[in-house]
């Protein structure tokens, strides 16, 4: 365990921290996807960090993984999909870039308030990773909430599981192998759910704006 | 010395009894053929379901048999199952099996005979309704008990809309449903609170245990008791769906629910109240007795405001379960004032008086089914002289509402004579309170019996007798269905032995009425002269009787018979010869049409009046007056029309039902179809939640 192994684990949860803040107020749709892909490529850093620090070799298995899923080919898809459905390129922001700034900041503010009392009793350094990956969980929903474009909450959940994959990192050493190949599957098959939901959903309300839901109330 | 063990036999019966629900829910190249095969199945079952109570009450397989399903331990010990046969099991296994029964055969006429739309299908819940049944009585566990319960439930909505294409059934089926589901709620929570109290939902250990409860627990079980029970029993003022589902249903499910169906509610208390808490504080008593006092006396006189003839035999289901309640209330108070004989006696009458209430009202709605699917109307006042025509189920139905009426030698009288004899027996237990409530009780029990015995003068006269009232009622030729027949036979004969030797039935209570009151008492069914001697009550340790309590109930029964028998035989013997014929005095007019005759509301007409408060009833009389010098003395026209409100309905339930369509208005304001607004709940569920964890976490340091 050295001490340039772990400045190295907090400048890359830093770039995960400031990505997802990033993207919670950037108005352009394909920035925000490769600023996923930054976060999910940060994640894999550190995934192959941990394991190094931690001497636990599956986990280098599922940093490569995660960095080619989540850093690679999520994002292709969705820029993919938003090219061929020839989404506008602007985030419909539902909250103002100035609110979802403090959002954001209060995200990170709760997140440190809950979980910071947490951080003592877990054994390993690396807990301290904690607080970042709520945070970034409840970034992710907060995009989910405040963004108006269907093809923004697929984003925001993507932005979640990046937060507990995290979590899983940094309680766990990994959610174990299984368990993070499930989670890979899921979001595959939730990549290709969605796609087929964004095409279906222009089809039949010829729009991509998930207000349009709401004439589907009974 | 029983060759198949109880158990074996009864799931034998409930295979038989699914397999029935197979035959006629499976599709079919012949619907006729399904329908025969499968309501022959249920039958089989019945059967088969009376030779385990008998079994269990005759063999002298005392005590309480459980069996726990095997590979149905699950790892919670609140979700196991156990099937149980005892004494009060095998009770009302004998009622499903024989009442349930003669109702089924009646259907197998029934059926292919008046239901034209998908008979195959009713036939096939017809079996499994009388399964769910079959299975609610043999629940060992409270898990098993609701499942069996909702099952019940679903299966009789099921039937109950089976001619859902009208409007009304779909409402009274609705009604049905909301009520049934209320109830089933309240039983749920009654379990529940049973269960987190006793730790088991095995009902032999919740019994064990729920004596100790602190009393406010037990008073909120046997309040959630009451109000489940009660609304599946149709207790005022629980009873609103009992008038609009039975005749909505097909009359042999209309048959059969108020027959049987309608008595698992009594079986629940009896099961919850009786043995499971054993009886508790004085004003448990009271509340069945009110509620029993007022649904008698409300349900006979909505009955006789009645021109629906199912209509009319569902309000005197309220009035019977009314006089069930009633007497059930008399055992409490018995119970809880330390008088375990007397608590017997009146036992006795609440069960003999169920099981007389399911043979007379199955009786009856098998012979207005006939009469209904015969003339095509439920209204009373189309039909008339309808006794021509159908003249067995006449006289079928004529024994049905002789015995409904209390007349003696019938087994209505029997009962409601046992139920007298509890009451007057409270004089000498030293409880003033009981004595004055139990004289008013005595009272209103004599004033239901007479108007029962009123109304059915008019349903029997305007339907049977006289001269038929529309074209359609001239028209019958045709009595009921062979099977129907016999079936309605059956309970007719029922109904006359169980009046003129009750020892026979009665006999078959002793177990029960020991365990659930602790007191015993013997009886020589095969004695002559068994019906004269009531058997002596004793309990063990308690005050003696009170000595005018004479339980000697079939000594009038007897007496009155030989009366009647010696007035027939003088009357055959001082007339000469066969009666003659001449013309009728017309008065005056023309020769008397069917229009002169009594209608069934002018005959209700005196009591409408004189017990308006009850009714919000508007009698409306016009007169189309001839003008002249002096108006109102010649008339041209005379309208007279009764509508009969419900009260109860505007007054109690509209403004249930309008709290709860405000209520579900502001709560779908939060419905707002949004996406947004769901995944905003989801955050600021999530962000309370952490937040609390925060304040509240004991955990954290």
């Amino acid at each position: 365990m050295t001490s340039d192994g772990l400045l190295l684990l907090e400048i890359a949860a830093s770039v995960v921290l400031v990505t997802a803040w990033i993207a919670l107020v950037h108005r352009r749709l394909d920035a925000q996807v490769r600023l996923y892909a930054i976060q999910s490529l940060a994640l894999a850093v550190i995934s192959g960090l941990v394991a190094y620090l931690y001497s636990a070799p599956l986990l280098y298995l599922t940093g490569a993984l995660f960095a080619a899923l989540n850093g690679a080919l999520l994002p292709w898809i969705l820029l993919t999909v938003r090219r061929e459905l020839r989404i506008p390129p602007e985030a419909n922001m539902l909250v103002s870039v100035r609110g979802s700034a403090l959002a954001g900041l209060g995200c990170l503010l709760l997140a440190v308030a809950v979980v910071g009392p947490l951080t003592p009793l877990a054994a390993v350094p690396a807990a301290g990773l904690l607080p970042i990956s709520v945070t970034v969980v409840l970034v992710g929903l907060f995009v989910t909430v405040s963004r108006r474009k269907a093809f923004s909450q697929v984003l925001g959940i993507l932005v979640m599981e990046n937060g507990v994959f995290l979590a899983g990192l940094a309680l766990t050493y990994g959610l174990g192998i299984l368990l993070e190949l499930g989670i890979a599957a899921n979001l595959l098959v939730l990549a290709i759910v969605s796609r087929l939901f964004l095409h279906r959903m222009k089809d039949s309300f010829d729009s991509l704006d998930a207000d349009v839901l709401r004439s589907l109330e009974g | 010395m029983a060759f198949v063990a109880p158990f074996d036999l009864v799931g034998g019966a409930l295979v038989v009894l699914a397999a029935s629900g197979g035959a006629g829910l499976l599709p079919s190249a012949s619907s006729r053929r399904a329908t025969v095969g499968a309501l022959s199945l249920a039958l089989l079952g019945c059967l088969l379901l009376v030779s385990v109570a008998l079994e269990v009450l005759l063999g002298g397989a005392a005590g309480t048999a459980t069996v726990a399903l095997p590979g149905f331990q699950s790892a919670s010990e609140a979700l196991s199952l156990a099937v149980v046969l005892g004494p009060l099991q095998g009770l009302f296994l004998l009622l499903v099996g024989a009442v349930g029964g003669a109702i089924t055969l009646a259907s197998v006429g029934y059926v292919p005979a008046y239901v034209h739309e998908r008979p195959a299908t009713l036939a096939g819940v017809y079996g499994l309704f009388v399964g769910s049944m079959a299975l609610l009585v043999l629940s060992g566990t409270a898990f098993l008990f609701l499942v069996a319960w909702e099952g019940m439930t679903l299966l009789s909505y099921v039937m109950v809309v089976h001619e859902h294409g009208s409007w009304d059934v779909r409402r009274a089926g609705l009604t049905y449903l909301v009520m049934s589901h209320a109830a089933a709620a309240a039983l749920l929570a009654g379990f529940v609170v049973l269960y987190v109290g006793t730790g088991s939902t095995n009902f032999g250990a919740m019994s064990a245990n729920a004596r100790a409860l602190p009393e406010l627990t037990r008073d909120a079980v046997f309040v959630a008791m009451v109000l489940g029970f009660g609304t599946k029993a149709g207790v005022v003022p629980l009873h609103v769906w009992l008038p609009e589902a039975h005749p909505a249903a097909p009359s042999n499910v209309s048959s059969i629910m108020s027959g049987v169906m309608i008595k698992m509610g009594v079986f629940g208390l009896l099961l919850v109240v009786f043995e499971v808490l054993g009886g508790g504080p004085l004003w448990w008593g009271f509340v069945l007795l009110v509620l029993g006092a007022a649904s008698a006396l409300l349900g006979v006189l909505n009955a006789i405001a009645q021109h629906d003839v199912k209509r009319l035999l569902a309000f005197h289901s309220v009035e019977n379960i009314g006089i069930i309640f009633m007497a059930l209330g008399a055992a409490l108070v018995f119970l809880s004032l330390g008088w375990p004989a007397l608590a017997a006696v009146a036992l006795l009458a609440a069960i003999l008086h169920t099981f007389n209430h399911a043979m007379f009202k199955g009786l009856l709605f098998l012979g207005a089914g006939a009469v209904v699917g015969t003339t095509g109307t439920r209204d009373m006042e189309q039909m008339g002289g309808l006794a021509r025509g159908m003249p067995r189920t006449a006289i079928a139905f004529l024994f049905g509402a002789m015995a409904i009426s209390a007349l003696p030698p019938l087994n209505g009288f029997v009962s409601e004579w046992l139920l007298f004899q509890a009451f007057f027996a409270s004089f000498g237990t030293g409880s003033l309170a009981t004595e004055v409530a139990f004289t008013a009780a005595a009272g209103t029990l004599a004033l239901a019996s007479g108007l029962a015995a009123y109304c059915f003068v008019k349903a029997f006269g305007v339907i049977f007798l006289a001269r038929p009232r529309s074209e359609v009622a001239r028209s019958v030729r045709s009595d009921a269905p062979a099977a129907m027949q016999v079936g309605m036979v059956a309970l007719a004969g029922a109904c006359v032995t169980v009046g003129v030797f009750p020892v026979l039935l009665l006999s078959t209570f002793a177990g029960t009425v020991r365990t659930l009151t602790g007191a015993s008492y013997a009886t020589s069914p095969w004695a002559w002269g068994a019906p004269l001697a009531f058997p002596s009550v004793s309990g063990a340790a308690t005050p003696s009787v009170p000595p005018h309590g004479s339980l000697a109930i079939g000594v009038v029964a007897l007496l009155l018979m030989v009366v009647l028998l010696a007035a027939m035989v003088l009357r055959r013997a001082t007339s000469n010869g066969s009666p003659s014929r001449r013309p009728m005095w017309d008065c005056g007019m023309d020769a008397p049409t069917p229009r002169m005759e009594y209608t069934a509301s002018g005959y209700a007409q005196p009591i409408l009046r004189l017990f308006s408060v009850f009714y919000g009833a508007h009698p409306v009389s016009e007169l189309g007056d001839l003008g002249g010098a002096r108006p109102g003395v010649l008339q041209k026209t005379v309208r007279h029309e009764s509508e009969v409100d419900y009260p109860l309905m505007e007054q109690v339930y509209s403004p249930i039902v309008r709290l709860l369509r405000e209520l579900a208005r502001r709560v779908s304001r939060l419905q707002s179809g949004g996406i947004h607004a769901y995944l905003a709940y989801m955050v600021l569920t999530l962000v309370v939640l952490l937040v609390a964890s925060r304040l509240f976490g004991g955990v954290l340091p």
